[in-house]
């Protein structure tokens, strides 16, 4: 019977260090270490609701949640951003559950938590990525059904993403996947690498830093380790490619090779900022 | 300059906080008790609690304050307090036979074992909103009193325990066996979903379900978009005894009650091996919530089909979209920028322009 | 005090995941475990609970079974249904090719084994490591290892992604990963 052993534990439900109770963190620990020796592969877990809603990075806390140290110092980013309505709130709730340090610099952060980029400055052996997945599924685009996609993964039955891909390219000349651009990890399965843009996607291959992603909604956690292969899916004759910003610099920093917002200025002109704004105000400096 | 300050976002945001707080509490208005929404919006709390899927009145009404009535957020601010909760235990397996009935109805039988109770209910008023003010609330509810708990209890008194109008069908054997799953049930809230999922699962996912989306699915399949025509053989609204057993001593005792509404309908019969019978279909849910739980009972009836031809019989769609919480966390969550991703559907789009005006 | 506890099995559950991401690299629990049953309990707390369960490789990692299900409150269950299995003395007896390794559908239903061995070491081991993880390639050591399980082992995860995942302990507290994905070459220790 579970209640005697819960009676015989002395877990404080309130104030608990990082919020997650206990058994939350196990379950979120147990998948990430499967997650990680299966490069790509999504691990199903029992997400818990969160005091953000659904959709606004509850997977991507819950990981960073289970594994935060006292002395962490941590980095939140959304679409690049510090200072994002999204990342201010998640980093409100690390301070306050955790007490960690929170930086806007990449190289000083231990843990950073991104939606939808990967930060401009190459990551080290000593950090982590942690990456908030809405569509953990690759495979969604072409198949509905998780019975179905499950299946496909575990067949490594890839034809109809292929062919997909190729339909794009007869139809519009070019592959129309913007963000989100499907890979294959350790040669075996392939994976949503959330939708960062292209521009981040070759920042996965063969890093030194360990990627954990997690899809709270859809209740889901995969990993690429370091050193390990991540291939976008292409064609010999149709490689892929990243956004193209050639002849744009940052209008701040005057950088030429980050990723680029688009700025619409009130007399209808167009100017370019960084989109990692960490980086940009490190280089101002 | 329109970049996205890194300082001063914090500020901005604080301050939409306050004025959600401060647009909440009204001007001149009285505060909202506690009590007030537990008991005069009791139909709103049910409802939250069963789709925050904890059975917590004062917390939900707490909620649905501090939501500002909005069911959505008040359910996922339940939800949400729920997950930091520790399980202590486990419940046994409970007999709604035992539910301290306050309304069952059959339309099944004109009349049935145990009569037609048709309890508190706004089904059978007229629908005029009432523009005049109660003179006299208190008074009112003296009338009420009086008329309701004033006169004699029937003859016989009233049965403590109500035969299941299914039980009686079930005698006669016109209604299929669905209860074929004797294993563990499959923990929702601690695993995640698989395919095709066990009836246990389905049934917990659909009692979290929001009211709307489970509406709209059943409806779609008696509608038109499927074949469930019901026959509510027996909605039931009324207390149910929680059993538990004494971690110590082991000896079961009642824990407490929860309100709770059932709907148990059937539908038209099939044949697959010779022996023509009714289908079941299943639904309960906290609280006085008459639609989810007969809405429930159509679903539960629908994705038992043994070859899905309509949404509302395919499970990954059914059970993957009827969550409240994830959708509206989901469809909320395209308010936050996505001006990375527009860029790179933006590169893309000029792209193929270039190759479509080249080709031209 | 509990609080201390928490934090503690945080910074475990770190050296457990860097030990996983990056094979044959050698890490410590905690600063204050210096010894291969504080450091099985603490491993023990700080992933497992009542929702999983573990198993002994052999009859007499009876009271390493123990020690896990102590610390952790997790059941004990039979080899073939665990989630977690010890194998003291460096060896699983042979009870690799029978504990679960996952199905084509859900590969992460597989066991993970946990080795007690004497000592860890990242370099100075006869086979080659190379997979994800692992820069061009590692030669970690493990001394107490029966070295029958390098066989096992290969059996067991010829078939990626299923596969079991396993975790060397030593004696002073130390930890080694070998996660399903690596390849092992040559050597047979």
């Amino acid at each position: 019977m579970r209640v005697r052993e819960w009676m015989d534990r002395d877990t404080a439900p309130k104030g608990t260090f990082a919020f997650l109770d206990d058994g939350a963190k196990k379950d979120v620990r147990r998948a990430l270490l499967k997650a990680v020796a299966i490069p790509g592969y999504q691990v199903p877990y029992g997400s818990r609701e969160m005091p953000l809603a659904r959709g606004w990075g509850t997977g991507g806390i819950q990981i960073t949640l289970s594994m935060l140290l006292p002395d962490d110092v941590v980095k939140v980013i959304d679409q690049g951003c510090d200072g994002s309505v999204n990342a201010v709130n998640i980093k409100k709730f690390y301070e306050r559950t955790a007490r960690v340090k929170i930086t806007t610099d990449t190289a000083l952060a231990s843990v950073i938590q991104t939606r939808h980029r990967i930060p401009e400055e190459k990551m080290t052996d000593r950090q982590i990525l942690v990456l908030q997945v809405p569509y953990p599924e690759a495979l969604r685009e072409v198949e509905p059904s998780e019975a179905q996609t499950r299946r496909m993964h575990a067949e490594a039955d890839y034809g109809r993403m292929w062919l997909h891909l190729y339909e794009d390219i007869v139809r519009f000349g070019e592959i129309r996947i913007a963000y989100r651009y499907p890979c294959t990890v350790n040669g075996r399965h392939v994976m949503d690498p959330s939708p960062i843009p292209r521009w981040d996607v070759p920042k996965l291959h063969m890093a030194d830093t360990l990627f954990l992603f997690g899809a709270g909604r859809e209740r889901r956690i995969y990993a690429v380790p370091p050193h390990t292969r991540v291939e976008p899916l292409e064609f010999d004759d149709h490689r892929f490619r990243v956004e193209d910003f050639s002849g744009k610099a940052c209008a701040r920093c005057g950088a030429t090779d980050t990723f680029l917002d688009e700025i619409l200025m009130p007399d209808g002109t167009r100017t370019h900022f960084c989109s990692d704004s960490g980086h940009c105000d490190k280089r101002r400096a | 300059m329109s970049y996205v300050a890194v300082q001063g976002g914090r500020e901005a945001i604080e301050r939409a906080c306050e004025s959600y707080e401060h647009r909440r509490l009204g001007r001149d208005s009285a505060p909202l008790g506690l009590d007030q929404i537990r008991e005069q919006l009791h139909l709103a709390v049910d409802r939250v609690m069963g789709e925050g899927g904890l059975y917590a009145p004062e917390h939900a009404a707490l909620a649905l304050r501090q939501a500002a009535g909005d069911t959505f957020e008040a359910a996922f601010l339940l939800r949400a307090h729920r997950a930091t909760l520790p399980r202590i235990g486990e419940s046994k397996v409970c007999s709604t036979g035992e539910m301290r009935v306050i309304r069952r109805i059959s339309s099944a039988f004109k009349d049935v074992p145990g009569g037609q109770i048709l309890g508190p209910t706004s089904d059978y008023s007229l629908r005029l909103l009432e523009l005049d003010p109660l003179d006299d609330p208190q008074a009112r509810k003296a009338y009420l009193r009086e008329r309701l708990f004033g006169g004699t209890e029937p003859a016989g008194g009233i049965p403590d325990e109500f035969p299941r109008v299914v039980d009686l069908l079930r005698a006669e054997g016109l209604v299929e066996d669905v209860s074929t799953e004797a294993s563990e049930p499959f923990d929702i809230t601690r695993r995640s979903m698989v395919y095709p999922a066990p009836r246990n699962a389905r049934l917990q996912s659909l009692a979290r379900g929001e009211t709307g989306a489970l509406l709209f699915l059943a409806y779609s399949s008696m509608r038109g978009y499927g074949h469930i025509h019901p026959t509510l053989a027996e909605l039931r609204v009324g207390y149910v005894p929680l059993w538990m057993e004494h971690p110590k001593t082991g000896e079961p005792f009642v824990a407490g009650e929860v309100l709770a509404t059932e709907a148990e309908v059937v539908s038209r019969f099939s044949d697959p091996n010779g022996d023509p019978k009714f289908h079941l279909g299943c639904g309960m849910c906290f609280g006085q919530n008459e639609i989810k739980a007969i809405s429930m009972g159509v679903l539960d009836r629908c994705l038992r089909s043994a070859s899905p031809s309509c949404p509302a019989e395919d499970q990954e769609f059914v059970l993957y979209h009827a969550d409240g919480i994830e959708s509206m966390g989901f469809s909320n969550h395209w308010k936050l920028p996505h001006y990375v991703d527009f860029l790179s559907d933006l590169d893309r789009l000029r792209k193929a322009r270039e190759v479509a005006h080249a080709g031209a | 005090m509990n609080r201390a506890f928490t934090i503690e099995e945080h910074g475990a559950f770190r050296s457990l995941l860097d030990a996983m991401s990056r094979p044959g690299t050698v890490h410590r629990l905690s600063d204050s475990v210096a010894d291969r049953d504080g450091a099985l309990a603490l491993l023990a707390r700080t992933l497992l609970d009542a929702e999983v369960s573990v198993a002994g490789a052999a009859a007499d990692d009876e009271p390493s079974v123990r020690t896990v299900a102590r610390a952790s409150g997790c059941r004990v269950a039979e080899l073939s249904e665990a989630d977690f299995v010890v194998a003291g003395r460096g060896s699983s007896a042979g009870a690799v090719s029978r504990v679960r390794t996952g199905t084509p559908d859900w590969p992460d239903s597989s066991a993970t084994l946990v080795y007690l061995v004497d000592s860890v070491a990242q370099e100075g081991g006869d086979a080659v490591w190379t997979g994800p993880g692992i820069p061009g390639e590692r030669s970690p050591k493990v001394e107490g290892l029966d070295p029958a399980e390098w066989e096992r082992l290969r059996e067991a995860n010829s078939g990626y992604p299923i596969g079991i995942d396993c975790f060397f302990l030593d004696a002073s507290g130390r930890i080694l990963a070998i996660p399903r994905s690596t390849r092992v070459r040559g050597g047979s220790r």
